[in-house]
């Protein structure tokens, strides 16, 4: 009876791990960006940064940009933009 | 495309094998498809753009002693005047976030509004409609229109 109780315990604990991990993992967001100028026109090439995260890209000709597997958190994004 | 700001010089180093045995006996720089004047087999090449705005590809080919002429190597540099930067702060707190950013580059337009005896013009109106912007020409024909977006603009002025 000791051993199932063990048993259920170990089982139990187990998907408590995975539950944890499966949140950790999960846990990521996507970044998306658009740049555009005041009268509402993409620029394309401007460059997108979170330092923290050492992630770069630059904008498509719509003014978009992506970033991807972004942890939840809040961040600085610095936008760099010639014209 | 490098975008590159006006004034910075662009600095380009060519590393060129010329093969086995055989040695470089010719290289080209080239600015949009136009030959740039340097002394013979230079590798290292600065480019001043003071004067340069817009799109340039610079190029490069070469030459070995056995008369092989190397593929074209080019890298295209967008030079601009302005370098706009701006921070955010932004919660990833979702799997998607969305956020726009406006990048309010503008500028001023000087006029200055004469009769045709080249006399200044006072109190004509300059009016950009599109931006719902007016001013009026002082004493001697000059006025200014500031934070005006980047743009192709329709002015209209109407003198007294």
């Amino acid at each position: 009876m000791k051993l199932i109780q063990m048993l259920l315990e170990f089982m139990e604990s187990i998907k408590n791990l995975y539950e944890n991990l499966k949140s950790y993992f999960l846990r990521y967001g996507t970044l998306n960006v658009t740049v555009i100028d005041l009268l509402k026109r993409p620029i394309k090439g401007a460059t997108i940064q979170i330092f923290i995260l050492n992630l770069t890209t630059t904008t498509d000709s719509n003014g978009k940009a992506t970033l991807r597997r972004i942890p939840y958190n809040n961040y600085t994004v610095k936008v760099t933009s010639t014209q | 495309m490098f975008y590159w700001h006006k004034g910075n010089p662009i600095n380009l180093q060519a590393i060129i094998d010329p093969g086995e045995n055989e040695i470089i006996s010719e290289i080209k720089w080239y600015d949009n498809n136009i030959l740039i004047p340097t002394t013979p087999l230079l590798t290292q090449l600065t480019i001043d753009t003071t004067n340069l705005s817009g799109e340039h590809k610079i190029s490069i080919t070469a030459k070995n002693s056995c008369g092989n002429t190397s593929d074209e190597y080019s890298k295209i540099f967008y030079i601009t005047e302005v370098n706009m930067i701006k921070e955010i702060s932004v919660l990833v707190d979702k799997p998607t976030v969305n956020v726009t950013v406006v990048m309010d580059f503008t500028g001023a337009i000087n006029f200055t509004v004469t009769d045709p005896l080249n006399r200044p013009v006072e109190g004509a109106t300059i009016q950009d409609a599109s931006l719902n912007m007016t001013t009026t020409t002082d004493a001697t024909g000059k006025a200014v229109l500031t934070n005006v977006p980047y743009s192709t603009q329709t002015i209209r002025i109407t003198t007294p």
